[in-house]
Protein backbone atom coordinates (compact mmCIF):
# COMPACT_ATOMS: atom_id res chain seq x y z
CA UNK A 1 0.00 0.00 0.00
CA UNK A 2 1.04 3.74 -0.80
CA UNK A 3 0.67 6.27 1.43
CA UNK A 4 -2.19 8.25 1.72
CA UNK A 5 -1.80 11.91 -0.32
CA UNK A 6 -1.31 14.66 1.50
CA UNK A 7 -4.49 16.50 1.93
CA UNK A 8 -3.36 19.39 -0.28
CA UNK A 9 -2.65 17.60 -3.30
CA UNK A 10 -5.81 17.08 -5.58
CA UNK A 11 -3.77 14.59 -8.19
CA UNK A 12 -0.88 12.73 -8.65
CA UNK A 13 1.15 11.03 -11.69
CA UNK A 14 3.97 9.55 -11.26
CA UNK A 15 6.46 7.89 -13.56
CA UNK A 16 3.96 8.06 -16.39
CA UNK A 17 4.98 6.69 -19.32
CA UNK A 18 2.96 6.52 -22.68
CA UNK A 19 3.65 5.06 -25.78
CA UNK A 20 1.51 4.66 -29.15
CA UNK A 21 2.19 2.66 -32.14
CA UNK A 22 5.97 1.90 -31.01
CA UNK A 23 6.36 5.29 -30.75
CA UNK A 24 7.23 6.96 -27.14
CA UNK A 25 4.66 9.98 -26.21
CA UNK A 26 5.68 10.10 -22.70
CA UNK A 27 8.16 9.38 -20.36
CA UNK A 28 9.03 8.96 -16.77
CA UNK A 29 6.62 12.45 -16.19
CA UNK A 30 5.65 13.21 -13.06
CA UNK A 31 3.31 15.54 -11.56
CA UNK A 32 0.84 16.88 -8.78
CA UNK A 33 -1.60 19.64 -8.98
CA UNK A 34 -2.19 20.51 -5.37
CA UNK A 35 -5.66 22.45 -4.04
CA UNK A 36 -6.22 26.13 -5.77
CA UNK A 37 -3.14 25.76 -7.51
CA UNK A 38 -3.29 26.74 -11.54
CA UNK A 39 -0.65 24.88 -13.45
CA UNK A 40 0.34 24.97 -17.08
CA UNK A 41 1.68 22.76 -19.47
CA UNK A 42 3.69 24.11 -22.29
CA UNK A 43 5.45 22.50 -25.25
CA UNK A 44 6.05 22.01 -28.87
CA UNK A 45 3.56 20.23 -31.08
CA UNK A 46 3.81 16.37 -30.46
CA UNK A 47 5.46 16.95 -26.70
CA UNK A 48 2.53 14.98 -25.45
CA UNK A 49 0.98 17.70 -24.18
CA UNK A 50 -2.25 16.35 -24.93
CA UNK A 51 -2.38 12.81 -23.93
CA UNK A 52 -1.13 13.80 -19.97
CA UNK A 53 -4.01 15.87 -19.79
CA UNK A 54 -6.36 13.00 -21.13
CA UNK A 55 -3.92 10.67 -18.55
CA UNK A 56 -4.47 13.17 -15.66
CA UNK A 57 -8.80 13.08 -17.05
CA UNK A 58 -8.51 9.26 -16.77
CA UNK A 59 -9.71 9.36 -20.37
CA UNK A 60 -6.02 7.12 -21.19
CA UNK A 61 -4.30 4.55 -19.20
CA UNK A 62 -0.71 5.21 -19.56
CA UNK A 63 1.70 2.03 -20.31
CA UNK A 64 3.60 2.60 -16.78
CA UNK A 65 3.35 4.41 -13.61
CA UNK A 66 0.53 5.43 -11.54
CA UNK A 67 -2.46 8.26 -11.26
CA UNK A 68 -3.65 8.96 -7.85
CA UNK A 69 -6.63 11.24 -6.98
CA UNK A 70 -7.83 12.41 -3.87
CA UNK A 71 -10.95 10.40 -2.84
CA UNK A 72 -13.80 11.64 -4.39
CA UNK A 73 -12.35 14.07 -6.57
CA UNK A 74 -14.68 15.84 -9.32
CA UNK A 75 -12.92 16.03 -12.64
CA UNK A 76 -14.06 18.95 -14.97
CA UNK A 77 -12.25 18.86 -18.20
CA UNK A 78 -12.57 20.89 -21.04
CA UNK A 79 -11.15 19.48 -24.83
CA UNK A 80 -10.06 21.68 -27.17
CA UNK A 81 -13.32 21.19 -28.98
CA UNK A 82 -16.60 18.52 -30.47
CA UNK A 83 -14.50 15.78 -32.44
CA UNK A 84 -16.84 16.50 -35.53
CA UNK A 85 -19.65 19.12 -35.86
CA UNK A 86 -22.50 18.17 -33.27
CA UNK A 87 -25.41 16.44 -34.87
CA UNK A 88 -27.44 16.15 -32.32
CA UNK A 89 -29.95 18.54 -32.41
CA UNK A 90 -29.50 20.05 -28.78
CA UNK A 91 -30.02 23.87 -27.46
CA UNK A 92 -26.83 24.68 -25.12
CA UNK A 93 -29.51 24.71 -22.11
CA UNK A 94 -30.05 21.11 -22.61
CA UNK A 95 -26.49 20.57 -23.66
CA UNK A 96 -25.53 21.21 -20.10
CA UNK A 97 -28.36 19.02 -18.66
CA UNK A 98 -26.84 16.02 -20.09
CA UNK A 99 -24.29 15.23 -17.21
CA UNK A 100 -26.82 16.00 -14.51
CA UNK A 101 -29.88 18.20 -14.80
CA UNK A 102 -29.57 21.58 -13.59
CA UNK A 103 -31.64 24.16 -12.05
CA UNK A 104 -32.32 26.96 -14.25
CA UNK A 105 -30.37 29.38 -11.78
CA UNK A 106 -27.59 26.88 -11.74
CA UNK A 107 -27.40 26.86 -15.49
CA UNK A 108 -27.58 30.23 -16.11
CA UNK A 109 -24.89 31.11 -13.54
CA UNK A 110 -22.19 28.55 -15.21
CA UNK A 111 -23.32 30.38 -18.51
CA UNK A 112 -22.27 33.73 -17.23
CA UNK A 113 -19.17 33.31 -15.68
CA UNK A 114 -18.31 32.63 -19.49
CA UNK A 115 -20.19 35.57 -20.51
CA UNK A 116 -21.85 32.92 -22.53
CA UNK A 117 -25.28 33.48 -20.89
CA UNK A 118 -27.22 34.93 -24.30
CA UNK A 119 -26.32 31.34 -25.57
CA UNK A 120 -28.70 29.64 -23.66
CA UNK A 121 -31.24 28.87 -26.25
CA UNK A 122 -29.11 28.96 -29.07
CA UNK A 123 -28.52 24.85 -30.91
CA UNK A 124 -25.11 23.92 -30.02
CA UNK A 125 -24.50 22.83 -34.14
CA UNK A 126 -24.94 27.22 -34.53
CA UNK A 127 -22.04 28.38 -32.30
CA UNK A 128 -18.84 29.56 -33.39
CA UNK A 129 -15.75 27.45 -32.16
CA UNK A 130 -15.11 30.29 -29.46
CA UNK A 131 -19.03 30.44 -28.23
CA UNK A 132 -18.72 26.14 -28.79
CA UNK A 133 -15.23 27.02 -26.00
CA UNK A 134 -17.09 28.71 -23.91
CA UNK A 135 -20.34 26.58 -23.20
CA UNK A 136 -17.63 23.48 -22.64
CA UNK A 137 -16.07 25.63 -19.89
CA UNK A 138 -19.38 26.45 -18.64
CA UNK A 139 -20.53 23.11 -18.50
CA UNK A 140 -16.95 21.74 -16.97
CA UNK A 141 -18.19 24.45 -13.85
CA UNK A 142 -21.57 23.54 -13.59
CA UNK A 143 -20.03 20.38 -12.50
CA UNK A 144 -18.90 21.96 -9.28
CA UNK A 145 -14.75 20.55 -10.30
CA UNK A 146 -12.56 20.01 -7.67
CA UNK A 147 -9.80 19.62 -10.76
CA UNK A 148 -10.35 22.01 -13.85
CA UNK A 149 -8.58 20.36 -16.66
CA UNK A 150 -8.07 22.54 -19.45
CA UNK A 151 -6.76 21.51 -22.48
CA UNK A 152 -6.00 24.99 -25.03
CA UNK A 153 -8.86 26.59 -23.41
CA UNK A 154 -8.40 29.57 -25.67
CA UNK A 155 -8.53 27.67 -29.06
CA UNK A 156 -10.83 29.30 -31.32
CA UNK A 157 -10.97 32.67 -29.45
CA UNK A 158 -10.24 35.81 -30.19
CA UNK A 159 -7.49 37.80 -28.60
CA UNK A 160 -10.16 40.22 -26.75
CA UNK A 161 -11.45 36.89 -25.09
CA UNK A 162 -8.28 35.13 -24.31
CA UNK A 163 -6.91 37.51 -22.35
CA UNK A 164 -10.79 37.94 -20.54
CA UNK A 165 -10.84 33.97 -19.88
CA UNK A 166 -7.26 33.80 -18.74
CA UNK A 167 -8.21 37.04 -16.27
CA UNK A 168 -10.92 35.42 -15.40
CA UNK A 169 -9.66 31.87 -14.54
CA UNK A 170 -7.46 33.19 -11.01
CA UNK A 171 -10.88 34.71 -10.34
CA UNK A 172 -12.69 31.76 -10.39
CA UNK A 173 -9.64 29.78 -8.96
CA UNK A 174 -10.36 31.70 -5.72
CA UNK A 175 -14.28 31.73 -5.95
CA UNK A 176 -14.54 28.32 -6.14
CA UNK A 177 -11.23 26.93 -4.94
CA UNK A 178 -10.23 24.51 -7.37
CA UNK A 179 -6.88 23.74 -9.02
CA UNK A 180 -6.57 24.07 -12.83
CA UNK A 181 -4.52 21.72 -14.73
CA UNK A 182 -3.99 23.66 -18.22
CA UNK A 183 -2.61 23.06 -21.22
CA UNK A 184 -1.55 26.14 -22.90
CA UNK A 185 0.15 27.29 -26.41
CA UNK A 186 1.54 30.95 -25.73
CA UNK A 187 3.50 32.19 -22.98
CA UNK A 188 2.38 35.87 -22.14
CA UNK A 189 -0.58 33.92 -21.13
CA UNK A 190 1.28 31.49 -18.38
CA UNK A 191 3.01 34.49 -17.38
CA UNK A 192 -0.35 36.01 -16.32
CA UNK A 193 -2.84 33.37 -14.71
CA UNK A 194 -0.67 30.25 -13.51
CA UNK A 195 1.36 30.12 -10.33
CA UNK A 196 3.23 27.01 -12.02
CA UNK A 197 4.64 26.12 -15.36
CA UNK A 198 5.81 22.81 -16.78
CA UNK A 199 7.78 22.63 -19.84
CA UNK A 200 7.18 19.23 -21.39
CA UNK A 201 8.97 17.64 -24.37
CA UNK A 202 7.83 13.74 -23.89
CA UNK A 203 9.29 14.23 -20.64
CA UNK A 204 9.59 17.36 -18.23
CA UNK A 205 12.12 19.41 -18.77
CA UNK A 206 11.96 22.15 -16.48
CA UNK A 207 9.36 23.67 -13.91
CA UNK A 208 8.72 26.59 -11.65
CA UNK A 209 7.20 29.65 -10.88
CA UNK A 210 6.35 31.59 -14.32
CA UNK A 211 9.18 34.13 -13.75
CA UNK A 212 11.64 31.11 -13.27
CA UNK A 213 11.18 29.64 -15.85
CA UNK A 214 11.10 32.64 -18.50
CA UNK A 215 14.83 32.99 -16.73
CA UNK A 216 15.80 29.40 -17.41
CA UNK A 217 17.03 28.46 -21.09
CA UNK A 218 16.34 25.07 -20.98
CA UNK A 219 12.77 26.94 -21.37
CA UNK A 220 14.16 28.13 -24.88
CA UNK A 221 16.46 24.80 -25.79
CA UNK A 222 12.59 22.72 -25.06
CA UNK A 223 11.91 24.31 -28.86
CA UNK A 224 15.21 22.99 -30.39
CA UNK A 225 15.82 25.38 -33.39
CA UNK A 226 18.09 28.18 -32.96
CA UNK A 227 15.09 30.46 -34.49
CA UNK A 228 13.31 29.70 -30.96
CA UNK A 229 15.22 32.79 -29.67
CA UNK A 230 12.68 34.84 -31.36
CA UNK A 231 11.18 33.40 -28.49
CA UNK A 232 12.14 36.40 -26.40
CA UNK A 233 11.10 38.42 -28.90
CA UNK A 234 7.12 38.83 -27.57
CA UNK A 235 8.24 37.33 -24.13
CA UNK A 236 10.28 40.36 -23.34
CA UNK A 237 6.97 42.62 -24.56
CA UNK A 238 4.14 40.96 -22.45
CA UNK A 239 0.91 43.28 -23.46
CA UNK A 240 1.87 41.92 -27.76
CA UNK A 241 -0.60 39.51 -28.53
CA UNK A 242 1.72 36.14 -29.50
CA UNK A 243 0.28 36.27 -33.19
CA UNK A 244 1.65 39.54 -34.46
CA UNK A 245 4.55 37.73 -34.78
CA UNK A 246 4.08 36.77 -37.66
CA UNK A 247 5.05 40.22 -38.67
CA UNK A 248 8.83 39.88 -37.41
CA UNK A 249 9.87 36.75 -39.03
CA UNK A 250 8.34 35.95 -42.18
CA UNK A 251 6.34 32.59 -42.63
CA UNK A 252 8.57 30.59 -39.91
CA UNK A 253 6.89 30.97 -36.69
CA UNK A 254 6.11 27.45 -35.47
CA UNK A 255 9.03 27.58 -33.28
CA UNK A 256 7.50 30.71 -31.09
CA UNK A 257 4.06 29.43 -31.02
CA UNK A 258 4.66 26.87 -28.46
CA UNK A 259 2.38 25.06 -29.49
CA UNK B 1 -63.89 3.05 -48.85
CA UNK B 2 -61.43 -0.11 -50.27
CA UNK B 3 -62.83 -3.33 -49.01
CA UNK B 4 -59.29 -4.28 -47.27
CA UNK B 5 -59.64 -1.19 -44.91
CA UNK B 6 -61.14 -3.39 -41.85
CA UNK B 7 -59.04 -6.83 -42.75
CA UNK B 8 -56.74 -8.41 -40.28
CA UNK B 9 -54.51 -9.19 -43.34
CA UNK B 10 -53.86 -5.04 -43.45
CA UNK B 11 -54.49 -4.36 -39.97
CA UNK B 12 -52.08 -6.72 -38.71
CA UNK B 13 -48.77 -5.74 -40.16
CA UNK B 14 -49.94 -2.10 -39.96
CA UNK B 15 -50.35 -2.45 -35.99
CA UNK B 16 -46.73 -4.46 -36.07
CA UNK B 17 -45.06 -1.97 -38.21
CA UNK B 18 -46.45 1.06 -36.20
CA UNK B 19 -45.23 -0.30 -33.11
CA UNK B 20 -41.80 -1.05 -34.87
CA UNK B 21 -41.84 2.40 -36.60
CA UNK B 22 -42.43 4.32 -33.08
CA UNK B 23 -39.64 2.13 -31.65
CA UNK B 24 -37.23 2.61 -34.86
CA UNK B 25 -37.30 6.67 -34.63
CA UNK B 26 -35.14 7.07 -31.14
CA UNK B 27 -33.11 4.33 -32.75
CA UNK B 28 -32.59 6.09 -36.21
CA UNK B 29 -31.58 9.18 -34.63
CA UNK B 30 -29.15 7.85 -32.51
CA UNK B 31 -27.89 5.75 -35.43
CA UNK B 32 -28.16 9.23 -37.46
CA UNK B 33 -26.26 11.39 -35.05
CA UNK B 34 -23.57 8.90 -34.61
CA UNK B 35 -23.06 8.24 -37.97
CA UNK B 36 -23.14 4.84 -38.20
CA UNK B 37 -26.04 4.15 -40.82
CA UNK B 38 -23.80 1.49 -42.36
CA UNK B 39 -23.49 -0.02 -39.05
CA UNK B 40 -27.16 -1.01 -38.90
CA UNK B 41 -26.65 -2.46 -42.80
CA UNK B 42 -23.91 -5.00 -41.51
CA UNK B 43 -26.08 -6.09 -38.38
CA UNK B 44 -29.00 -6.52 -41.11
CA UNK B 45 -27.26 -8.74 -43.43
CA UNK B 46 -25.23 -10.74 -40.88
CA UNK B 47 -28.71 -11.74 -39.80
CA UNK B 48 -29.42 -13.86 -42.87
CA UNK B 49 -26.24 -17.00 -41.81
CA UNK B 50 -27.99 -16.40 -38.66
CA UNK B 51 -31.52 -17.15 -39.92
CA UNK B 52 -30.59 -19.84 -42.08
CA UNK B 53 -28.69 -21.79 -39.26
CA UNK B 54 -31.57 -21.66 -37.02
CA UNK B 55 -33.98 -22.78 -39.67
CA UNK B 56 -31.73 -25.90 -40.12
CA UNK B 57 -31.64 -26.36 -36.15
CA UNK B 58 -35.15 -26.01 -36.51
CA UNK B 59 -34.58 -22.86 -33.90
CA UNK B 60 -36.93 -19.68 -34.62
CA UNK B 61 -35.48 -17.48 -37.18
CA UNK B 62 -35.94 -14.61 -34.92
CA UNK B 63 -33.41 -16.38 -32.49
CA UNK B 64 -30.62 -16.86 -35.30
CA UNK B 65 -30.91 -13.33 -36.30
CA UNK B 66 -30.62 -11.71 -33.02
CA UNK B 67 -27.60 -13.67 -31.95
CA UNK B 68 -25.81 -13.43 -35.36
CA UNK B 69 -26.16 -9.36 -34.69
CA UNK B 70 -25.55 -9.61 -31.05
CA UNK B 71 -22.26 -11.05 -31.39
CA UNK B 72 -21.11 -9.14 -34.59
CA UNK B 73 -21.73 -5.85 -32.07
CA UNK B 74 -20.24 -7.01 -29.17
CA UNK B 75 -17.15 -8.03 -31.51
CA UNK B 76 -17.42 -4.51 -33.34
CA UNK B 77 -18.61 -2.41 -30.18
CA UNK B 78 -15.05 -4.06 -28.86
CA UNK B 79 -12.78 -3.81 -31.59
CA UNK B 80 -13.90 -0.56 -33.03
CA UNK B 81 -11.26 1.76 -31.98
CA UNK B 82 -7.90 -0.07 -32.29
CA UNK B 83 -7.38 2.03 -35.82
CA UNK B 84 -5.73 0.11 -38.56
CA UNK B 85 -8.53 -0.94 -41.51
CA UNK B 86 -10.92 1.63 -41.79
CA UNK B 87 -14.03 0.99 -40.10
CA UNK B 88 -16.17 1.61 -43.32
CA UNK B 89 -14.38 -1.29 -45.27
CA UNK B 90 -14.55 -3.34 -42.45
CA UNK B 91 -18.41 -2.85 -42.21
CA UNK B 92 -18.65 -4.06 -45.64
CA UNK B 93 -16.91 -7.15 -45.59
CA UNK B 94 -18.58 -8.17 -43.16
CA UNK B 95 -22.35 -7.11 -44.56
CA UNK B 96 -21.48 -8.80 -47.75
CA UNK B 97 -19.97 -12.43 -46.64
CA UNK B 98 -22.39 -12.50 -43.97
CA UNK B 99 -25.15 -11.80 -46.82
CA UNK B 100 -23.47 -14.76 -49.54
CA UNK B 101 -22.54 -16.88 -46.16
CA UNK B 102 -26.49 -16.78 -45.66
CA UNK B 103 -27.76 -17.82 -48.96
CA UNK B 104 -24.61 -20.61 -49.29
CA UNK B 105 -25.86 -22.37 -45.96
CA UNK B 106 -29.49 -21.76 -47.20
CA UNK B 107 -28.45 -23.48 -50.36
CA UNK B 108 -26.46 -26.15 -49.23
CA UNK B 109 -29.70 -27.05 -47.04
CA UNK B 110 -32.11 -29.09 -49.59
CA UNK B 111 -34.07 -30.02 -47.25
CA UNK B 112 -35.47 -26.40 -46.53
CA UNK B 113 -38.27 -25.17 -48.68
CA UNK B 114 -37.43 -21.00 -48.02
CA UNK B 115 -37.72 -18.47 -50.20
CA UNK B 116 -34.80 -16.14 -50.08
CA UNK B 117 -37.06 -13.16 -51.55
CA UNK B 118 -38.75 -13.19 -48.60
CA UNK B 119 -35.97 -13.22 -46.37
CA UNK B 120 -34.71 -10.32 -48.66
CA UNK B 121 -37.29 -8.11 -48.78
CA UNK B 122 -39.89 -9.03 -45.88
CA UNK B 123 -43.20 -11.05 -45.95
CA UNK B 124 -44.77 -8.84 -43.57
CA UNK B 125 -48.60 -10.21 -44.79
CA UNK B 126 -47.48 -13.23 -43.56
CA UNK B 127 -47.99 -12.55 -40.24
CA UNK B 128 -49.69 -14.54 -37.78
CA UNK B 129 -51.64 -12.88 -34.58
CA UNK B 130 -48.73 -14.10 -32.33
CA UNK B 131 -46.53 -12.15 -33.99
CA UNK B 132 -48.18 -8.83 -34.02
CA UNK B 133 -48.48 -9.11 -30.12
CA UNK B 134 -44.89 -10.55 -29.36
CA UNK B 135 -43.71 -7.63 -31.64
CA UNK B 136 -45.89 -4.65 -29.96
CA UNK B 137 -44.69 -6.12 -26.53
CA UNK B 138 -41.47 -6.25 -27.42
CA UNK B 139 -41.34 -2.67 -28.97
CA UNK B 140 -43.06 -1.15 -25.74
CA UNK B 141 -40.33 -2.96 -23.53
CA UNK B 142 -36.84 -2.35 -26.01
CA UNK B 143 -38.94 1.30 -25.64
CA UNK B 144 -39.22 1.30 -21.98
CA UNK B 145 -35.34 0.20 -21.76
CA UNK B 146 -34.49 3.17 -24.38
CA UNK B 147 -36.12 5.80 -22.27
CA UNK B 148 -34.22 4.82 -19.03
CA UNK B 149 -30.63 5.28 -20.75
CA UNK B 150 -31.39 7.81 -23.38
CA UNK B 151 -29.78 10.58 -21.73
CA UNK B 152 -26.32 9.16 -21.77
CA UNK B 153 -26.80 7.66 -24.73
CA UNK B 154 -27.10 10.87 -26.56
CA UNK B 155 -24.11 12.19 -24.07
CA UNK B 156 -22.20 9.49 -25.44
CA UNK B 157 -23.01 10.28 -29.21
CA UNK B 158 -22.48 14.03 -28.29
CA UNK B 159 -19.06 13.95 -27.06
CA UNK B 160 -17.46 11.03 -25.83
CA UNK B 161 -14.68 12.09 -23.66
CA UNK B 162 -16.75 14.52 -21.81
CA UNK B 163 -19.57 11.49 -21.02
CA UNK B 164 -16.67 9.09 -19.40
CA UNK B 165 -14.92 11.80 -17.72
CA UNK B 166 -18.44 12.67 -16.07
CA UNK B 167 -18.51 9.02 -14.98
CA UNK B 168 -20.30 7.00 -17.85
CA UNK B 169 -19.39 3.46 -18.50
CA UNK B 170 -19.09 4.27 -22.78
CA UNK B 171 -18.14 0.48 -23.31
CA UNK B 172 -21.28 -0.33 -21.57
CA UNK B 173 -23.97 1.78 -23.10
CA UNK B 174 -22.48 0.94 -26.82
CA UNK B 175 -22.78 -2.64 -25.44
CA UNK B 176 -26.87 -1.99 -24.50
CA UNK B 177 -26.86 0.30 -28.06
CA UNK B 178 -25.50 -2.16 -30.67
CA UNK B 179 -27.66 -5.09 -28.64
CA UNK B 180 -30.40 -3.26 -29.09
CA UNK B 181 -30.24 -2.21 -32.36
CA UNK B 182 -29.45 -5.86 -33.12
CA UNK B 183 -32.44 -6.93 -31.70
CA UNK B 184 -34.56 -4.32 -33.79
CA UNK B 185 -33.16 -5.81 -36.62
CA UNK B 186 -34.11 -9.04 -35.90
CA UNK B 187 -37.84 -7.79 -34.60
CA UNK B 188 -37.96 -5.61 -38.12
CA UNK B 189 -36.76 -7.86 -40.37
CA UNK B 190 -40.73 -9.38 -41.14
CA UNK B 191 -41.58 -6.37 -41.94
CA UNK B 192 -38.78 -5.18 -45.04
CA UNK B 193 -36.40 -7.99 -45.25
CA UNK B 194 -32.98 -7.87 -44.56
CA UNK B 195 -31.83 -5.46 -47.32
CA UNK B 196 -34.32 -2.90 -46.17
CA UNK B 197 -34.28 -2.92 -42.33
CA UNK B 198 -32.13 -0.08 -41.88
CA UNK B 199 -34.50 2.10 -44.45
CA UNK B 200 -36.79 2.02 -41.06
CA UNK B 201 -34.44 3.11 -39.15
CA UNK B 202 -32.39 5.54 -40.96
CA UNK B 203 -35.01 7.38 -43.87
CA UNK B 204 -37.42 8.87 -40.95
CA UNK B 205 -34.63 9.85 -38.72
CA UNK B 206 -32.66 11.61 -41.44
CA UNK B 207 -36.36 13.24 -42.69
CA UNK B 208 -36.91 14.58 -39.58
CA UNK B 209 -33.53 16.39 -38.57
CA UNK B 210 -34.34 19.32 -40.25
CA UNK B 211 -36.97 20.26 -38.13
CA UNK B 212 -35.88 18.74 -34.94
CA UNK B 213 -34.50 21.55 -32.18
CA UNK B 214 -34.12 18.96 -29.27
CA UNK B 215 -33.39 14.90 -28.94
CA UNK B 216 -36.83 14.48 -28.40
CA UNK B 217 -38.17 15.91 -30.73
CA UNK B 218 -36.38 14.57 -33.44
CA UNK B 219 -37.18 10.97 -31.92
CA UNK B 220 -41.13 12.09 -32.02
CA UNK B 221 -40.86 13.70 -35.78
CA UNK B 222 -38.74 10.50 -36.93
CA UNK B 223 -41.72 8.20 -35.29
CA UNK B 224 -44.59 10.42 -37.42
CA UNK B 225 -42.49 9.96 -40.66
CA UNK B 226 -41.74 6.30 -39.74
CA UNK B 227 -45.68 5.61 -38.75
CA UNK B 228 -46.70 7.73 -42.00
CA UNK B 229 -44.59 5.83 -44.06
CA UNK B 230 -45.63 2.56 -42.95
CA UNK B 231 -49.35 3.47 -43.01
CA UNK B 232 -49.57 4.62 -46.58
CA UNK B 233 -46.59 2.60 -47.60
CA UNK B 234 -49.21 -0.72 -46.55
CA UNK B 235 -52.17 1.03 -48.08
CA UNK B 236 -49.97 1.77 -51.33
CA UNK B 237 -49.39 -1.96 -51.39
CA UNK B 238 -52.98 -2.91 -50.82
CA UNK B 239 -54.20 -0.99 -53.02
CA UNK B 240 -52.09 -1.39 -56.21
CA UNK B 241 -50.27 -4.30 -55.06
CA UNK B 242 -47.15 -2.80 -55.06
CA UNK B 243 -44.36 -4.91 -52.80
CA UNK B 244 -45.05 -3.90 -48.90
CA UNK B 245 -41.49 -3.92 -47.81
CA UNK B 246 -40.41 -1.44 -50.96
CA UNK B 247 -43.81 0.64 -50.49
CA UNK B 248 -42.65 1.60 -47.22
CA UNK B 249 -39.24 2.48 -48.27
CA UNK B 250 -40.56 4.43 -51.03
CA UNK B 251 -43.01 6.97 -48.83
CA UNK B 252 -39.97 7.20 -46.46
CA UNK B 253 -37.87 8.61 -49.05
CA UNK B 254 -40.63 10.83 -50.22
CA UNK B 255 -40.69 12.26 -47.04
CA UNK B 256 -36.97 12.49 -46.78
CA UNK B 257 -36.56 14.57 -50.09
CA UNK B 258 -40.05 16.73 -49.34
CA UNK B 259 -37.97 17.56 -45.65
CA UNK B 260 -34.74 18.34 -47.61
CA UNK B 261 -36.93 20.46 -49.93
CA UNK B 262 -38.65 22.67 -47.49
CA UNK B 263 -35.27 23.43 -45.53
CA UNK B 264 -33.55 24.49 -48.63
CA UNK B 265 -36.72 26.72 -50.04
CA UNK B 266 -36.65 27.82 -45.72
CA UNK B 267 -32.52 29.65 -46.29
Amino acid sequence: MEAPLPPDILISLRAIRLSRGGQSILEDVDLDVSRREILTIVGPNGAGKTSLARVAAGLIRPQGGSVRRAPGLRVGYVPQDFPADPTVPISVRRFLDLPRRLSDAAAADALDMMSAAHLTKKPLARLSGGERQRVLIALALAGKPDLLILDEPSKGLDPVSENDLYARLPQLRDRFGFGVLMISHDLHVVMAATDRVICLNRCISCQGSPQDIDAIAAFRNLFSDPESANLALYHHRPHMHPHSHDDDHGGETDHADLD
Amino acid sequence: MPTWIDDPLFLRPLAAGLALAVLGAPLGCLVVWRRIAFFGETLAHVALPGIAVALIAGLPPFAGAAAAGLITACLLALSSRDGGTGMDAILATLAHVGLSAGLIILSLNGAIRFDPMSLLFGDILALAPGDVLSTAAACVGGGLALALIWRRLVFLTLHRDLARVSGLPDRLYDILFLAGLAGYVALAMKLVGVLLVTSLLVIPAAAAQPFARTPEGAALKSALFAGGAVLIGLMLSFAWDWPTGPAIVAVGGFFFAAGRLATVRRH
